[in-house]
């Protein structure tokens, strides 16, 4: 942030802006709507899951990550060369994109440790 | 105890494989579902996160609802899109059902046939090879449509990324630059304004000029800001040479006006250092704009605000609702920007720019509003005039902030808002192509805004504001201008469009009236057939008319409620009226206008082809030339002074004539004194001429016999025999059937003759001559020319010696 801006980081707008109704009322409603997000059973479900597979020992985590890559890959070339014609992407191609990206998934996830 | 636990492992570690090979098949069924979209999703969780770094946490929580927000909106969007789609999906659907998106889509989807070797036709190739429309944004999404398959909707998810990384780009620049407030308010404004969010769900190629231009503005204040040679420098000013690239070949000029609009904030920059500064880019301003009016330069100057006219004339010319930047005469005659032969002096062209400055900031002013559908409109435009009165106060604070981003955010713009306003004439065009600018001046505008909330909340100088910022110490100032922008402005503006919008035209009733010599002195020798006198409201002087598909020779206004139409040629038939602003129909009056299919009369044109090639007079054969041309009887070739001739009796189709004065063949009059040279279609598309030296009627005639007295000297009469005939091209020729006896003294011989008769009003005629008793006769034939008077006409047509 620049000098004019860091010395406007307390903006005189914000005085007006915090007591304005407009922004009270979005202000709630995303707060209601984050607390809603944290308290759904469907994400603690998957935390659960995560906090699961985290715990696994190494090698157990990375067969688990080989399997899901390679699952998704054969499941991915079946399924597409599955569809007709006209609806069927290239599959090699795509299924290279999906390799990368998982790999790439997989490594970020590992440095993130 | 130790193999519970081996086999309470094993279970485990076996239910874990299992469960990753079912999470990989759902990702695996996912991903063919829509890979393009969740490749999307996945660059999205990648890129994203950056927009974040270093940011407090209040505007972290702040940013991620506006871009959730924005995200949920715009995946709501795309699937109404889906929805509404459902009924059109089949191979051939290219995920647009009309205009530039099915364009891209459709051409994308022919480039993928013919490399996948798929069935592929001519034109499929003309259309993927076409030199018209290519861009780095059709290749690109031909390369998706390659690769992922037809992704018509994960296509709109890739856009609305595309836009949303641009905007989260300028984002971080602007908070940088003039803090979180404005910059929040700008991302804000910038998401969620209606026609960029409709560009960002959409499949053009606006999204990734975004991300280029902002690529290479951004690149350009970074690098400039970089404290010294290093990596951030050089990474930022790999960034905006990136970003020119991508846009290069997106928008006719973009790269001049992207280094143009980045000259110019370095220049604003420049010149806004110091007062010195300041006076020397006054007085350089001045001096370049003497120049451009100086004699040698000014006509280039007007030249090039020609051409550009020319291009507005063209947008005023097409389908729409268009508006109107030169003088109303210039409208006269639609023709497209490569015909056009529109000049203008330097007044003109000065009243051009004036106009065109101001049109790009007003129009489409409420009471110009033409439809539903544009008042739809209302509430953006209401927005973006706030925005107009928001920028100077945004300039002001935005300089005192940063500079060199507030000089370089409104420089960038300058040149294409000038290419905007300068080229444009339809409405439509002119509110989406202003979403090339609001993405650079929402964050100025958001700022002034701030500005004037934070000044009014600060200062007591206004009675009726706190310093709470309560209006009245009631209402917040923010949430008193979200309401007047609301309520207040929005029932002024439609107040003003119910007010002051021009009457539509209208027709009440149409009726046929006689024509007068002025209207065929304004028909202009145009064929003539009708003269309607139209009333009804609204009527303007510079409306066209059209009777059905055919356009009228004039439409003659005499004033609001009351204009006549000239009709030209209209084929029979009942037939709308149809009045057009420009190309644009505005109102229309249905079957007013009945043609009668009554036969074209026609006539048989006796005389002398000339100037004909021997091949061509030795070719020529009877039958039809044309529709309304049919060759009769011809003679014998000749040769004569200038070529061939050959007499020839030719059936001709007369003009309808609005003198009422006889037959007139493509606008020639043929019962003129010299009679006219008709030229006729010919052999092999050239044409020939037909020297008139008389006329008969089409119809057949009655065959009659007559008993003629001629009179001439006994050698010629002794020449008279039976079989002579007259020397007329035509079934009428009399004939001599019978030779009488000479009379006492010999000077006259009774013959007896067969001819064709023409029924008129004074009784039979013969060559247009009346054929009665007493009546003069004249036998021409190849060896003389005898005349006599008739002595009594068999009207029952036998022979009576």
């Amino acid at each position: 942030m620049t000098r004019g801006a860091r010395s406007f980081a307390r903006d005189d707008a914000i005085d007006v802006l915090s007591t304005s109704r407009a922004v009270t009322v979005a202000n709630v409603l995303a707060q209601k709507i984050a607390a809603s997000v944290r308290g759904a059973r469907s994400l603690a479900q998957a935390r659960r899951v995560v906090a699961a597979a985290t715990a696994l020992a190494p090698r157990e985590r990375r067969i688990c990550a080989a399997l899901i890559v390679a699952a998704a890959l054969i499941g991915h070339t079946i399924m597409a060369s599955m569809l007709p014609l006209p609806s069927r992407p290239t599959v090699w191609l795509t299924a290279g994109s999906l390799l990368a990206s998982s790999l790439a998934a997989v490594a970020a996830i590992a440095r993130s440790r | 105890m130790g193999k519970k636990l081996i086999f309470y492992r094993r279970t485990v570690s076996i239910r874990w494989r299992l469960a990753a090979i079912a999470a990989g098949l759902g990702a695996a069924a996912l991903y063919t579902f829509s890979p393009l979209t969740i490749c999307a999703i996945a660059v999205a969780a990648a890129a994203l996160p950056a927009a974040f770094n270093g940011l407090r946490p209040g505007e972290r929580r702040w940013l991620t609802v506006v871009i959730v927000a924005a995200a949920m909106v715009r995946v709501a969007a795309i699937g109404a899109i889906f929805l509404r789609n459902v009924p059109m999906h089949d191979d051939q659907f290219v995920g647009a059902a009309s205009g530039d998106e099915a364009y891209v889509m459709s051409r994308a989807l022919r480039v993928r046939d013919i490399l996948r070797g798929g069935p592929a036709g001519k034109y499929d190739f003309f259309v993927a090879y076409d030199e018209y429309g290519r861009n780095s944004y059709v290749s690109l999404v031909s390369a998706l449509q390659v690769i992922f398959g037809p992704t018509p909707y994960a296509l709109r998810v890739v856009n609305a990324l595309v836009f949303t990384a641009a905007a989260l780009l300028l984002f971080r620049l602007a908070r940088d630059a003039f803090g979180p407030v404005p910059a929040l308010a700008g991302l804000a404004l910038l998401l969620f304004w209606p026609t960029l969010f409709a560009w960002s769900i959409s499949l053009l190629k606006e999204p990734l000029y975004l991300l280029g231009g902002t690529l290479a503005l951004v690149g350009a204040i970074r690098s400039a800001r970089a404290a010294a040679w290093g990596g951030e420098r050089v990474a930022w000013l790999l960034a905006a040479v990136a970003g020119a690239l991508l846009i290069a070949d997106l928008r006719p000029a973009a790269l001049p006006l992207a280094a143009a609009g980045i000259g110019g904030g370095l220049a604003a920059f420049a010149a806004l250092q110091s007062r010195r500064a300041f006076l020397v880019s006054i007085a350089a301003g001045a001096a370049t704009l003497a120049v451009l009016l100086s004699a040698r330069v000014e006509p280039r100057v007007v030249g090039a605000l020609t051409s550009a006219a020319k291009v507005h004339t063209g947008h005023v010319f097409t389908v729409g609702h268009s508006y109107k930047l030169l003088d109303d005469g210039f409208y006269l005659n639609p023709a497209t920007p490569a015909a056009s032969k529109l000049t203008l002096t330097r007044d003109e062209a000065a009243r051009f720019v004036v106009r065109a400055a101001a049109s790009f900031f007003l129009v489409p002013l409420p009471w110009q509003l033409q439809s539903m559908r544009e008042l739809a409109f209302m509430p953006e435009q209401l927005v973006w005039y706030a925005l107009i009165v928001l920028i100077p106060v945004g300039i002001a604070a935005g300089c005192r902030r940063d500079r060199l981003v507030a000089c370089m955010l409104v420089g960038y713009v300058v040149p294409t808002m000038a290419a905007l306003a300068l080229t444009n004439g339809n409405v439509g065009t002119l509110v989406r192509l202003r979403g090339l600018v609001i993405p650079y001046v929402v964050w100025i505008g958001a700022l002034g805004f701030c500005a004037v909330l934070g000044a009014a909340g600060r200062k007591p100088f206004m009675p009726l504001i706190d310093d709470n910022g309560r209006v009245f110490g009631r209402v917040n100032l923010f949430d008193a201008a979200i309401a007047a922008s609301v309520v207040v402005l929005a029932a002024v503006a439609f107040g003003t469009f119910l007010l002051f919008r021009p009457a539509a035209p209208r027709i009440t009733s149409v009726t046929r009236v006689p024509i007068t010599n002025e209207e065929r002195r304004v028909a202009g020798g145009s064929r003539l057939t009708a003269k309607l006198k139209v009333r009804g409201s609204g009527l303007r002087p510079m409306l066209r008319a059209s009777i059905g598909s055919m356009p009228a020779l004039g439409f003659v206004f005499e004033d609001p409620n009351s204009a006549d139409v000239l009709v030209g040629e209209v084929p029979a038939g009942a037939h709308d009226l149809v009045l057009y602003d420009g190309v644009q129909e505005v109102a229309r009056f249905p079957r007013s206008v009945t043609i009668e299919s009554a036969p074209p009369p026609h006539v048989v044109g006796i005389g002398t082809l000339v100037r004909l090639d021997k091949s061509v007079a030795t070719a020529l054969q009877p039958g039809a030339l044309a529709a309304d041309v049919d060759i009769r009887r011809l003679g014998t070739p000749r040769p004569a002074a200038d070529g061939w001739q050959r007499a020839a009796a030719v059936l001709l189709q007369c003009d309808p004539d609005p003198h009422d004065e006889g037959c007139a063949v493509g606008g020639v009059p043929l019962r003129t004194d010299p009679p006219p040279t008709l030229r006729l279609p010919s052999v092999g598309g050239s044409s020939m001429h037909l020297a008139i030296e008389e006329l008969l009627p089409a119809e057949p005639p009655a065959v009659r016999t007559a008993v003629v007295r001629l009179t001439s000297a006994p050698e010629l009469l002794n020449q008279i025999r039976e079989g002579d005939r007259d020397d007329v091209l035509d079934e009428r020729a009399a004939a001599v059937v019978h030779i009488g006896n000479r009379r006492a003294g010999g000077a006259d011989v009774d013959v007896t003759v067969r001819l064709g008769l023409d029924r008129s009003a004074e009784g039979w005629r013969y060559r247009g001559r009346v054929v009665k008793a007493g009546a003069r006769f004249v036998l021409t034939t190849e060896r003389y020319v005898m005349e006599g008077v008739v002595l009594k006409l068999n009207e029952a047509g036998e022979v009576t010696p």
